[in-house]
């Protein structure tokens, strides 16, 4: 386990150098002069010119990119150029209200998916598995930036439950966390199903039935215990997803996450921030990627990392 | 195996519905109850799109920013609803000489940790302006302060290097105490202390902004005694939010098409005024074909700008013959008025060597591209618009849209040929230096030796009447020249809860009444 976990460290390192190296290079390369962009249309060119030399924006790229990394080693992501505010702090002023967000929709995703993965494997073939099919077709053909504001209309303008956007109650973190939630459902409950059936199939699921064993321990002990194991891997993969669709829904629903600090920064092309923003998603998504790794080993005695 | 799954389907069907009456419990929904129904009668939620960058008046050049600045901060001088200079803190003002201002301070004016207001926080508040170390904006509108200086408690005399007419405009600065900015520093922004109205007391970032009435403002404690600001930057979520009365305020951040809805609304009003913001389409006067004065009238003349107004706007915005707004004290309502008529349009073209290649309209006379604003509705709608516009006189109008910050760019280094944009909250006619001096911003490439001394003339004259003679001959060239080609004036729309009164709408849309709006119940 030791050097497995050195190992993924260490192509961690290469992937985050890789994805540094890509922001870097793409924010600096789109047109845009962010002196000009802060200091407005009416700025005196020495001011512009001044506020580029203060900020570092005349020096080589090879330096600015080298002087980043520098920086970087030393912990410091640097400050953002329009607010003056260090950017680490900002990025963690701001990231529980999106990891809140992005564990809400995945709780919401799978305590609707698993059951009814659960419960379509088990009517196969019934009208209840052809309505579960229906919930996935609907789930993964509605993006969530058009699902949150129609979920608005209904319970926030029709009804009058929920509220429109905003953050600071549970009940603020309903609608955005379903909106993102509900593709994720309807992929994992596909998942569950298929792989379900899949392991109700297997011989030891029969000779389990043939010695009397109920069917509530086959189902939840025998059968879901081996079938939640590529479920695992695919709610892995969608966290990445999940981070992604985060930062529109943040905007559409008003949550004061990273999205709201990473969209106007790249307007304002607020290069210390884009950068600082990127990073931090990436190495939260390698190391999501990792945990589910490790958990592997937990759930399933058979795989074993050397 | 059947009964079982029946049973085990059952239960689990029990499950969901008791934990979605748990779910509903514990967020106390009360169904039936629409939110925000019931008002607390002293406080006021206003929805702002962006987040604000710095609540220091030094540092914050945005919209939001400025929101938030003209109730905190108080200023020198303010603008009344005509643009017309008026007392604020400076009770009056006066000249000994045409490059000195003394302004005369009221007394008892208190910053909200309860100092006083004295002249040494004014001369530190633009002696830091200047300061090329603080990074402001706003420095080069005061490039021309040679020495600010301090009589006595009450008095502030500004000397200026050279005449400078439109100073009183730039004295509009919020003035923060310099015991507390200085020790501060850029941190300042963040937690920021004034003499206005409300004083600040939370910011959730990119959440929202606490203000509370302060009871020692100098004109009186305001009625409303809480301001909530929202950040909401999706324009969708803006308007259910007020439809939905989660906010009671929001000030033109919505798409035109929704003003109807609003106005059909029996629980909001909507207050409109013509606003200072200028939309025109920028000409790149280094164009083989737009260097000629005749394509770029046939051009104006091209544009049914009623139809625009009525269709797209509907109705939230007017004619534009000029940068000013006609509200503007210098606005010159005789400068030539370029009305639809794609039948002169065609002919003048005929005229400056483009005629129709086959003279049945079907191929175009030549090309030009158009450069919009990707990430704005408005702007890309306006752009096949006018599109629609110049193929209907053998423009082909081929449209580029891209991200703001790229489009500045372009601009600037002259990679266009037209481009749609729009000057914000033109107040002062000075801003013509700005716009069309050589050594101002001339986004497009136009040069005029004339134009420039009348600027000038316009800078340095202190008669307002001297002033406005100038700028009627400016606007007149301008309108001869085309150097831009005018659009509309946007209207302002305050949409509000229609409990609130007391708002007055100024022409840059600022807030600044909200100091004296109160609520009134029925019952």
């Amino acid at each position: 386990m030791n050097v497995f976990l050195r190992r993924r460290l260490l192509g961690l390192i290469s992937v985050l150098f890789g994805v540094i190296t890509i922001v870097f290079l793409i924010i600096h390369l789109v047109p845009g002069d962010p002196a000009r962009i802060m200091l407005g249309e009416g700025a005196l060119p020495s001011d512009v010119e001044a506020l580029r030399e203060s900020l570092g924006l005349n020096r080589p790229l090879i330096v600015q990119y080298f002087d980043f990394f520098a920086k970087l080693f030393q912990g410091d992501l640097g400050r953002s150029f329009n607010t003056g505010q260090p950017v680490l702090s900002a990025i963690i002023e701001r990231f529980p209200a999106t990891l809140i967000l992005t564990a809400a929709s995945m709780f919401f995703a799978i305590i609707i998916a698993v059951p009814i993965g659960i419960i379509t494997a088990a009517k196969r073939n019934t009208v209840i598995d052809n309505l579960g099919m229906i919930f996935s077709l609907i789930g993964v053909s509605m993006p969530a930036f058009w699902l949150g504001p129609i979920l608005v209309l209904i319970f926030s303008v029709k009804l009058g439950i929920l509220p429109v956007s905003g953050s600071g109650s549970i009940k603020h973190l309903v609608l955005p966390s379903f909106s993102l939630g509900f593709a994720l459902a309807a992929i994992i409950s596909r998942m569950t199903r298929a792989s379900m059936i899949e392991v109700l199939d297997q011989d030891y699921i029969r000779t389990a039935r043939a010695i009397g064993v109920s069917e509530k321990i086959i189902f939840l002990k025998h059968a879901l215990r081996n079938a939640i194991i590529p479920v695992v891997t695919i709610v892995g993969l969608q966290f990445g997803a999940l981070l992604g669709g985060v930062i529109i829904i943040e905007i559409i629903f008003s949550w004061p996450g990273i999205g709201q600090l990473l969209i106007p920064a790249i307007m304002r092309r607020d290069y210390p921030l884009v950068q600082g923003c990127i990073l931090f998603i990436a190495v939260v998504y390698i190391f999501v990627n990792l945990i589910v790794d490790i958990i592997y080993a937990y759930i399933d005695p058979r795989i074993k990392y050397s | 195996m059947f009964l079982y799954n029946r049973n085990l389907t059952r239960r689990f069907l029990f499950k969901i519905v008791f934990c979605i009456f748990l779910i509903c419990n514990i967020l106390n929904i009360n169904c039936g109850k629409k939110n925000g129904t019931l008002k607390d009668k002293n406080e006021l939620r206003v929805s702002l799109s962006v987040n604000p960058m710095t609540f220091d008046p030094r540092l914050g050049s945005d919209v939001s920013s400025y929101r938030i600045v003209e109730h905190v901060f108080r200023f020198l001088v303010q603008k009344d609803t005509l643009s017309f200079i008026v007392p604020d803190m400076a009770y009056s003002w006066d000249m000994p000489n045409d490059k000195t201002y003394v302004f005369h301070l009221r007394e008892n004016i208190y910053f909200h940790d309860g100092k006083e207001l004295t002249s040494e926080d004014v001369k530190y508040t633009f002696e830091s302006v200047l300061e090329p170390e603080l990074g402001s904006p706003m420095r080069y509108a005061y490039e021309d302060i040679e020495k600010i200086i301090t009589p006595d408690k009450y008095t502030v005399e500004f000397r200026l290097k050279k005449p400078n007419a439109p100073f009183l405009s730039n004295a509009i600065m919020g003035i923060v105490p310099k015991h507390i900015a200085e020790k501060e520093g850029k941190d300042f922004g963040l937690n920021p202390v004034g003499s206005g109205p409300f004083k600040f007391v939370k910011w959730n970032q990119d959440d929202m902004i606490i203000l509370e009435a302060f009871d020692r403002y100098y004109r009186g404690k305001p009625k409303i005694e809480r301001i909530i600001y929202r950040i909401i930057p999706d324009a969708t979520t803006r308007l259910l939010s007020i439809d939905t009365g989660e906010i009671d305020f929001l000030m033109n951040d919505f798409p035109s098409e929704y003003i109807e809805r609003f106005e059909k609304n029996s629980d909001l009003k909507v207050i409109k005024h013509i606003g200072n913001i200028y939309e025109y389409i920028g000409l790149n006067l280094k164009n083989d074909y737009l260097k000629n004065k005749d394509v770029r009238k046939a051009i104006a003349y091209a544009v049914n700008r009623d139809e625009i107004i009525k269709s797209f706007l509907n109705n939230l915005g007017e004619k534009a013959y000029s940068p000013l707004s006609p509200v503007n004290w210098a606005y010159n309502p005789d400068v030539i008025k370029y009305e639809y008529n794609p039948e002169k349009s065609r002919l003048l073209l005929d005229k400056a060597g483009f005629p129709d290649p086959d003279e049945d309209g079907s191929l175009f006379r030549f090309s030009l591209k158009y450069k919009c604003n990707s990430l704005n509705q408005e702007s890309r709608q306006k752009a096949q618009i006018v599109q629609n516009y110049m193929k209907d006189i053998g423009i082909n109008l081929v449209i580029e849209s891209c991200e703001f910050a790229k489009l500045l760019d372009d601009i600037k280094n002259s990679r266009f040929d037209m481009y749609s944009l729009q000057w914000v909250g033109i107040s002062d006619p000075d801003i013509f230096y700005k716009m069309f001096h050589s050594s101002g911003e001339h986004r497009n490439n136009y040069f005029n030796s004339h134009l420039d001394h009348l600027i000038e003339l316009g800078r340095k004259e202190i008669d307002i009447n001297l002033r406005k003679k100038y700028y009627y001959e400016i606007q007149e060239i301008l309108s001869e020249d085309l150097p831009y080609i005018g659009l509309w004036h946007k209207t302002n729309s305050a949409v509000m809860n229609k409990n609130l009164i007391g708002f007055v709408m100024f022409p840059a849309g600022d807030f600044v009444s909200m100091r004296d709006m109160w609520w009134e119940f029925n019952n």
